[in-house]
């Protein structure tokens, strides 16, 4: 018991790691840990789909992991010749407020990780759809009956993941799946402070992880087997990549940037917000000059890093579906309506956006002190807004805006009706963890005389 | 130094705004972790306390309160705008202490820590009408682990909070198909709730289980004698 759940909790840790550390060895180690399972799960979910789709699910265990471990081994090998190459973050002693926000950070991570696996997989999507088919895929080992499935036409990787612990233990054990949404989380902390410390200072960063940790929505959906969480770790993973890549004037990370966002797809339908959003802050920048020096080719060629994983993979989930007779998409909710109501929709939308990001416990505090630092920084710090600040405060801004165009141009707003507001809250997390990004990035221009970036 | 003083002042005026509605420190801290503790997969909702006030109106009547202190205290414009924004941050982890406190409290109720064992299976575990514990009911009389069975009900299991109630069915009876996952024809039916119940299961069937809750499970008559 004790082997399958500790090859399942490290082994995409491991494969993540090594697989980034391979290609970029100079990457902080913070952002290589924050990277490394998320990665790591990708290539397994992709992987596992990959033989789904060619029917040897049967032959699982071995067929999927030994090339998987031999990746690893090679790429571990070509990571020891680049250990000269690793930082370490600890360049000074850490002060009372930083060791406060640490343990701060690290007791929530353990509730977290405590609540995940003590209770059994529940709620509605998880018990209906995404949980769901994993269970069919496990005891069918096939995914011949894939179009009597729930949202069969719906991407699921997520379900893969829950698949790929469940083979490892031979059983189905409803608890022990779950431990994927508490690493997800502590992945996305790992992240949201690697990517900080390329901006900010130490106090900060953490500052940040803190902001994001005392929101209790995020907490709560990194305890139940939700999709909404891994969809937010991937595409605020992949936006920040690309931020950083800008940045660092680093094109190679949008390689990274592009196979999060590919991921994401293949999460969640919403995921193509997050391309859609990635592609007009790409454009954005262009139009802000931070990649002017940069020829046409060059160009072409950070749209096709940036896009290329997703369409391929996009490319290959539309074979599969017409190889196994799945709709292309779900009747009457993946289509495109315009209604006669298109003012007074967005209107209501945008109020109960509002509404959320103000009265709900959702958030707590979160959504006041962003308000408060972007009023801060436009109308009394007035000092020129550093890049990633702009760029994250864009990122919010298209999102809002993609997110209001879901509900007014697909029939979604007369699927949910009244209930709007809750599934409202989720589609919120998606984008969350930008908020205190933003807001840590901003509180240290305000706090500090000469902020740092 | 000056950090903690304003800690102090806004940690001070969220528990004054709280007592002057009519909710001194102790009882607030009694009372405002169950009003906040209202969570689930889609929301977190804000519960009114006791007597009708709503929590994020003393969060920001104590931010108020704070912030006009925090302005008296300080002359340079670029203080006061950091002690405004370091106060409602204060706050902000003051609100969330006190939402996990009820959330920690919440999960208490159905987890012996001490035991490291769950207490209380009706509302995690089992869903409106302990599909999990009625799942593996059924499971112990079927004749097979993988089986296709028909589901009837007379619950409308279109809406809520049947429609749970039977995905959460079909779910934890899985191998045991009663969504029509699998093709083929069915070895037997489940009923859940059929009014009449003894009278509607066809003859060719054979009844394996009846519950009191007119829940039944017939299987064909091959089926039935493997058992």
């Amino acid at each position: 018991m004790f082997v399958p759940f500790f090859y399942s909790l490290l082994f995409p840790f491991v494969l993540g790691y090594v697989c980034v550390a391979g290609v970029f060895p100079k990457l902080s180690e913070c952002l290589k840990l924050g990277l490394s399972y998320g990665f790591g799960m990708g290539v397994i979910a992709t992987w596992v789909f990959l033989l789904g789709s060619v029917n040897v699910l049967p032959l699982i265990w071995p067929v999927m992991n030994i090339p998987l471990c031999a990746v690893a081994c090679v790429l571990f090998w070509k990571c020891l010749s680049n250990v000269n190459a690793r930082s370490v973050d600890i360049q000074r002693q850490f002060s009372g407020l930083e060791w406060s926000l640490l343990i701060f950070i690290v007791v929530n991570f353990m509730l977290v990780f405590f609540v995940a696996t003590a209770y059994s997989v529940y709620g509605w999507d998880a018990i209906a759809t995404v949980v769901f088919k994993s269970k069919v895929f496990f005891f069918e080992r096939s995914f011949e009956f894939n179009q009597n499935l729930p949202h069969a036409s719906y991407p699921f990787h997520v379900s893969l993941m829950y698949f790929w612990i469940a083979a490892n233990f031979s059983q189905w054990n409803d608890t022990v799946i779950k431990i994927v949404q508490p690493c997800f989380y502590g992945s996305l902390l790992l992240l949201l402070y690697g990517v900080l410390r390329n901006f900010i200072s130490r106090t900060y960063a953490l500052l940040g992880v803190g902001l994001l940790v005392s929101s209790a929505f995020p907490l709560f959906h990194a305890t139940v087997a939700y999709t909404d969480l891994i969809l937010s770790y991937y595409m605020c993973g992949a936006l920040w990549i690309l931020i950083l890549g800008f940045n660092q004037n680093k094109p190679k990370f949008f390689l990274i940037s592009g196979l999060f966002a590919a991921l994401a797809c293949f999460v969640k339908y919403e995921g193509l917000i997050g391309m859609g959003v990635m592609l007009l802050l790409y454009g954005s920048s262009l139009i802000r000059s931070r990649l002017k020096s940069v020829f046409f080719k060059e160009h072409i060629r950070n749209l096709v890093a940036l896009c290329g994983p997703a369409i391929a993979l996009y490319f290959y989930f539309t074979f599969f579906k017409s190889a196994y007779g799945v709709p292309m998409g779900e009747p009457g909710r993946t289509v495109l309506v315009l209604s006669s109501h298109l003012v007074a929709n967005m209107i209501y939308m945008l109020r109960l956006n509002v509404i959320n990001f103000t009265i709900s416990a959702n958030w707590g505090g979160n959504f006041y002190i962003f308000f408060l630092v972007c009023f801060a920084q436009f109308y009394v710090v007035r000092r020129e807004m550093s890049f990633a600040l702009r760029c994250g405060g864009l990122c919010i801004l298209f999102f809002i805006a993609a997110q209001v165009a879901l509900f007014i141009f697909t029939p979604a707003l007369s699927l949910v009706g009244r209930n709007i507001y809750e599934p409202m809250s989720r589609l919120i997390l998606q984008y969350f963890p930008l908020i205190p990004f933003t807001s840590a990035i901003a509180l240290e221009q305000i706090f500090l005389k000469n902020g740092s970036s | 130094m000056r950090f903690v003083k304003l800690t102090i002042l806004y940690v001070l005026s969220f528990f004054a705004v709280a007592w002057a509605c009519g909710h001194p420190p102790l009882d607030l801290s009694r009372e405002l972790p169950v009003a906040l503790s209202d969570i689930s997969v889609n929301r977190s909702l804000i519960g009114l306390l006791p007597g009708g006030a709503n929590p994020f109106s003393i969060l920001v009547g104590s931010f108020l309160i704070g912030s006009i202190v925090a302005i008296f205290l300080e002359r340079n414009r670029k203080a006061v705008l950091q002690n405004i924004v370091f106060g409602l941050i204060v706050l902000h982890f003051v609100f969330y202490f006190f939402q996990i406190a009820g959330l920690i409290s919440d999960l208490d109720k159905d987890f012996d820590v001490s035991g490291w064992r769950l207490v209380k299976v009706g509302h995690y575990w089992s869903g409106p009408e302990n599909p999990k514990i009625l799942a593996e009911r059924i499971k112990l009389i079927l004749p097979r682990s993988r089986m296709k069975l028909d589901f009837q009900s007379d619950f409308p299991t279109d809406k809520d909070p049947y429609f749970y109630l039977g995905r959460s069915l079909a779910y934890h009876l899985y191998p045991v198909d009663i969504r029509g996952v699998r093709s083929g024809i069915s070895d037997g039916c489940l009923f859940l709730d059929v009014y009449g119940l003894p009278g509607v299961i066809p003859s060719e069937y054979k009844t394996v289980l009846f519950l009191e809750k007119g829940v039944a499970v017939a299987l064909k008559e091959d089926m039935a004698l493997r058992r």
